[in-house]
C-alpha cells in the first residue's frame, strides 16, 4: 500500500524550508529597540517578557535588544537589570539552562544614552544598529518599542525618519521595520492627528503597531471566541433581548508613583478612550468574516462608529467623574487623591468616570451601555456584564420571585476569568419560590495551565507581523471622536468633579446615573 | 502548584456506574472544593495485560491530572481471566494559588475475560458526558475497528515507543482517527531549533545545499527527525546518518553559491542546547537555548491541547523515515 503525500514544492533560496505555518510560525531573526529602556514599563513588563519568551523558545536565535535612554548607563549596566529583572522559569528544577538562555540573550543586550533630541543619539544607534546586525544576525529587522512617555514619541519618530532608520538598511533586502508605541495615543482627538501626521510621515500604517496590553489578554480574546465560536449566543446577543450592558473596570490601587503621569492624563484618557473602548468594541461588533487582521479590526471600527458621539451640553446627563478621598481600600486605611506624593493640591484630574452611552445600529438601538472604572475602588475586577429583559410574565405570582434579577450573562475579564450566567431556578421543595444562581465557567478550571502575560503575546505578535491585536489609527481616532465632547464639557467643569470615599463604588452621582432609568450596578 | 490530596477511594466488582457515581459524589462532598466539577476531557489509556504500563500510565496521568482538568481512565485487560470487571476510583484535590482547585478522578479499570466482548459499553459510561474523549495507547497502534478507539475523538499513540518503525500499514490505519503522534511533540522543540538556525538572509539558501546530516544521541525521535529533514528539505536517504555519541546533537554540513555552511545543535547539558553557524569556516553565530527534558506528561498533556486531526507535515515525515529506515 503507498501512503500518498503531497510534495514540498516552490522551493527559493530565501525562503526557509524547514518553517511550517501552522503549529509553529516561527519568529524571524530581529534587533528589538526600547525606546526608555530604563524605565518602569521596560523593568517591569518588556524584559520579563522576553525572558519568558526566551524560556519557551519563541525568541529567534538571531535576536537582538538595544535599549535607548536618557539615563547615563553602559551596555553592563543594562544587562544586569536584565539579569536582575528575570522571572523565575515555570517549570521546577535548577533550570541551569533556562539561566544559560537568558545570560546568552542578555549578552546582546546594547545600551545607547542620550536625550531623544539629540542628533548624536541617532547617531550611535544607527552605529549600533550596524554592529548588531553583523554580530547577532539580526539581518536588519527591526522593532522599534516606544516606552516613552508620549510626549517624547513625536521627537523620537521625526529623528528615525531623519536617520533613515525608519526603513531597512540599503543592502538588507525584504527585512522588516515596524514600531510598536504604547497608549495613550495622544492626549486628546486633535493632538491624536497629529501625533498621526507625525508617525505617517515616517511610517506607513502597516508598520505602525500601537499597543493596548488590554488586548493582549486571554479572556479578552476570548471575547471573540464566545460570541462567535457559539451558536447559542449570538441570537440573543441584540435588543430585542438585551435590556442593557454593564462595562466595569476597577482598580483598587490608587494612583502610586504613576501620579505625574495621571495629572497628566485621568482616568477618561488612562481607561476610557482605550481599554474600555477596546472592550466595548468586542461587545458591540458584528461577526467578522474571518479572524484575520482586517476583519476583525473592520468590525472593531465599524462598531464605534455606531457608538453615538454626544453633544457637549448633553455630557453632565450621561457622565459621573470622580476623585478619590480618603478611606479604606486594600485592606489598610488610604489618602485621599489630593494627598497623593506628586498630586497638585487643587488637582481636577478624576480618578473615576462613570458613562451612559448609546448605540446608533440596527442591533444595539437603545441599549444603554453603562460605563465605570475608577481608581480606589472595592477591588480589582473587570467585567461585561449583558443584562437581558425580564421575563415577559411571571407566573409564579410576584411574591415568589421576589429579589430575582433578569438573567445576566458576565464575562469576567480579571479576576476569575471566565463566564457566568445568571438566571433563575426553583428552591427545592414545596411551593414554587424561584431565586437567582449563577452557573459559572473559569477559565482555570478548564485550563489548568497558565496564560501567558500579555505583553509576551504582543511582543510575538509585533515580530511575526501579526496586527490582529493591535490598534489601527481609524480605530484610535473614532475613540477619540466618542470623549472628545466629554474632555470639552470637562473644561468648561461640565459636570462638576465630586468626591468619593476610597474603597466605594464610586460616588453617588454615578448611582443616580443608573437608577434614574431604573436600573442599578451590578455588584462585581 | 502543591501535590494532590487524596479526598477518596472507592473500589467494587462488576460494580454499577450508578454506584460508582454516587460513591464519587460523596467523596467529593467530603471537601467544600470537591463540589467543583471541572473537566474538559477524558482520557483513556489501554494498556491491555502489561501491568508494569498499567503502572506507569497510572503515574503520568496522575501527574498530568494536576495540568489538563478531566477524568483518567486506565484500562486493563486479561482475557484469561474469568468473566467480570473491577473498578476503583481515586478523587484527589490539587489546591492551586489565584486559582480554583482542580478535582482530580482517576479511574482504574479491569475488563476480564469474557466480558472483553463488551470493553466499549464497559468503559463509555466511565467517561464524562459532553467532553471529548482521547484514547492513549502507550505502547501500540490502534487495531482494526478496535472496541473504545473506534469511537475516540482523538487516539494518542508513540511511534518511538513501539519497539518498530511505523510501516506505510501503520500510517494508513493511523489516518483513519484524528490521532497524535507523541514523538512527534516530543520531536517538536528540536523542529522548531532547526528551524530557526535556518532563518537569516546569510544561512537559509544553505538549506537548497545540504551534502550531510549526522544525527548523534540515539533518542527515541532520532529517525522520525531524519525523515522530516528529508521531506522539508528533499534530501536523498543517503545525505542523513544517525551516528553514535553521548549527547543529543544535529550536525548539518551545506554548500550553496561556493559557499560552504555548517549548522551544530548540540546538548551541552541536561537541559541547555548550544547552537552554532559557521560559514566558510567562520563561526557566524552562536546561541543558548533552553531545551529542557520532558517528562511523558508534558508530551500527553501537548497531544491533548493540539487539534486533533491529519498532520500534513507529520505524514510526510512518517512517510519519509520509512523510506529512510528501509535504505539504512
Amino acid at each position: 500500500m503507498e501512503t500518498t503525500v503531497p510534495p514540498v514544492t516552490g522551493r527559493r533560496p530565501d525562503a526557509n524550508p524547514l518553517v511550517e505555518r501552522g503549529d509553529m510560525p516561527a519568529a524571524p531573526p530581529c534587533a528589538l529597540v526600547v525606546f526608555g529602556a530604563s524605565g518602569d514599563l521596560a523593568a517591569r513588563k518588556l524584559i520579563p517578557a522576553l525572558a519568558r519568551l526566551t524560556a519557551r523558545r519563541e525568541l529567534p536565535g538571531r535576536f537582538a535588544v538595544v535599549g535607548v535612554a536618557r539615563t547615563p548607563w553602559t551596555d553592563e549596566d543594562f544587562r544586569r537589570v536584565a539579569l536582575a529583572h528575570m522571572p523565575h522559569a515555570d517549570s521546577g528544577g535548577a533550570n541551569d539552562g533556562y539561566h544559560a538562555a537568558w545570560r546568552d540573550l542578555a549578552e546582546s543586550f546594547r545600551y545607547v544614552s542620550g536625550d531623544y533630541g539629540d542628533a548624536e543619539t541617532f547617531e550611535r544607534l544607527a552605529l549600533t544598529l550596524d554592529e548588531v546586525d553583523s554580530a547577532r544576525g539580526t539581518d536588519g529587522n527591526r522593532l522599534y518599542y516606544l516606552a516613552v512617555p508620549p510626549s517624547v514619541v513625536p521627537t523620537i519618530i521625526g529623528a528615525l525618519g531623519r536617520h533613515q532608520l525608519h526603513r531597512p538598511p540599503d543592502d538588507a533586502g525584504d527585512a522588516f521595520v515596524r514600531i510598536v508605541i504604547e497608549k495613550p495615543y495622544g492626549t486628546d482627538l486633535h493632538s491624536a492627528e497629529e501625533l498621526d501626521r507625525c508617525v505617517h510621515a515616517v511610517f506607513d500604517e502597516s508598520q505602525v503597531f500601537r499597543i493596548d496590553h488590554f488586548l493582549g489578554k486571554e479572556t479578552v480574546q476570548n471575547f471573540l471566541a464566545l460570541r462567535f465560536a457559539n451558536a447559542v449566543f449570538e441570537p440573543v446577543w441584540n435588543r430585542r433581548y438585551v435590556d442593557s450592558v454593564q462595562i466595569t473596570v476597577a482598580e483598587s490601587d490608587g494612583v502610586g508613583h504613576r501620579s505625574a503621569f495621571y495629572e497628566q492624563t485621568g482616568a477618561l484618557r488612562d481607561m476610557v478612550q482605550n481599554h474600555v473602548m477596546q472592550v466595548l468594541s468586542l461587545a458591540l461588533m458584528e461577526p467578522p468574516i474571518s479572524i484575520d487582521p482586517g476583519g476583525i479590526r473592520d468590525e472593531k471600527v465599524k462598531a464605534l462608529r455606531a457608538v453615538r458621539i454626544p453633544d457637549v451640553g448633553d455630557v453632565p446627563g450621561m457622565c459621573v467623574r470622580g476623585q478619590y478621598t480618603e478611606g479604606w481600600a486594600a485592606g489598610r486605611a488610604v489618602p485621599g487623591y489630593l494627598s497623593e506624593p506628586g498630586v497638585a493640591p487643587s488637582s481636577s484630574v478624576e480618578t473615576y468616570v462613570a458613562l451612559k452611552l448609546f448605540v446608533d445600529n440596527w442591533r444595539w438601538a437603545g441599549v444603554p451601555f453603562y460605563v465605570r472604572t475608577g481608581k480606589r475602588l472595592p477591588k480589582r475586577v473587570s467585567e461585561v456584564a449583558i443584562q437581558f429583559h425580564a421575563a415577559p410574565h411571571a407566573p409564579f405570582g410576584a411574591d415568589r420571585i421576589r429579589g430575582l434579577e433578569p438573567d445576566a450573562l458576565v464575562v469576567r475579564i480579571h479576576p476569575d476569568e471566565g463566564v457566568a450566567l445568571v438566571f433563575g431556578t426553583k428552591v427545592p421543595g414545596r411551593g414554587f419560590d424561584v431565586r437567582p444562581v449563577a452557573m459559572e465557567f473559569l477559565y482555570g478550571a478548564a485550563f489548568a495551565e497558565g496564560t501567558p502575560d500579555p505583553y509576551e503575546r504582543l511582543l510575538l505578535d509585533a515580530l511575526l507581523g501579526d496586527p490582529t491585536l493591535f490598534i489601527r489609527t481609524d480605530e484610535v481616532m473614532q475613540a477619540w471622536r466618542i470623549v472628545t465632547p466629554i474632555l470639552e464639557a470637562w473644561a468648561k467643569d461640565e459636570p462638576p468633579i465630586v468626591s468619593y470615599r476610597a474603597g466605594t463604588w464610586g460616588p453617588i452621582q454615578a448611582d443616580t446615573l443608573i437608577e434614574r432609568d431604573g436600573r442599578h450596578w451590578r455588584n462585581p | 502548584m502543591s501535590a494532590p490530596r487524596l479526598l477518596g477511594l472507592w473500589s467494587a466488582a462488576d460494580a454499577d456506574i450508578g454506584e460508582a457515581e454516587v460513591a464519587t459524589r460523596r467523596i467529593r462532598a467530603c471537601d467544600p472544593a470537591g463540589s467543583l466539577r471541572n473537566a474538559a476531557v477524558s482520557l483513556v489509556a489501554l494498556v491491555d495485560d502489561d501491568r508494569r504500563e498499567a503502572r506507569a500510565a497510572l503515574q503520568t496521568t496522575d501527574a498530568l491530572g494536576r495540568r489538563v482538568p478531566g477524568r483518567y481512565i486506565v484500562v486493563s485487560t486479561f482475557a484469561d481471566r474469568p468473566s467480570g470487571t473491577k473498578a476503583s476510583i481515586k478523587v484527589s484535590l490539587v489546591e492551586r494559588t489565584d486559582t480554583v482547585p482542580l478535582c482530580v478522578e482517576q479511574v482504574r479499570l479491569y475488563v476480564n475475560g469474557g466480558a472483553l466482548t463488551y470493553l466499549s459499553s464497559i468503559v463509555e459510561p466511565w467517561t464524562l458526558p459532553g467532553l471529548p474523549v482521547a484514547v492513549w495507547l502507550p505502547r501500540r497502534l490502534p487495531r482494526r475497528r478496535e472496541p473504545v478507539v473506534a469511537d475516540a475523538d482523538h487516539v494518542i499513540v508513540d511511534s518511538a515507543r513501539l519497539g518498530h518503525p511505523l510501516a506505510e500499514l501503520d500510517l494508513a490505519a493511523l489516518g483513519e482517527h484524528a490521532s497524535t503522534d507523541l514523538a512527534w511533540i516530543r520531536l517538536r522543540p528540536w523542529r522548531l531549533l532547526l528551524a530557526d538556525a535556518f532563518s537569516g538572509a546569510d544561512v537559509s539558501p544553505f538549506a537548497l545545499g545540504i551534502e550531510q546530516v549526522d544525527i548523534t544521541g540515539g533518542q527515541s525521535w532520532s529517525t522520525l527527525l531524519a525523515g522530516w529533514l528529508m521531506s522539508r528539505l528533499e534530501l536523498l536517504p543517503s545525505s542523513i546518518r544517525l551516528v553514535d555519541g553521548e549527547r543529543a546533537g544535529v550536525h548539518v554540513q551545506a554548500r550553496y553559491g561556493g559557499r560552504r555552511a555548517e549548522i551544530v545543535a548540540e546538548a551541552v547539558d541536561a537541559d541547555e542546547v548550544h547552537v552554532t553557524t559557521t560559514v566558510n569556516g567562520n563561526a557566524t553565530r552562536r546561541h543558548v537555548v533552553y531545551l529542557p527534558e520532558r517528562p511523558l506528561e508534558d508530551d500527553l498533556e501537548d497531544a491533548l491541547r493540539d487539534r486533533p486531526g491529519p498532520d500534513e507535515t507529520w505524514m510526510r515525515a512518517a512517510a519519509a523515515t520509512i523510506g529512510w529506515l528501509e535504505h539504512q
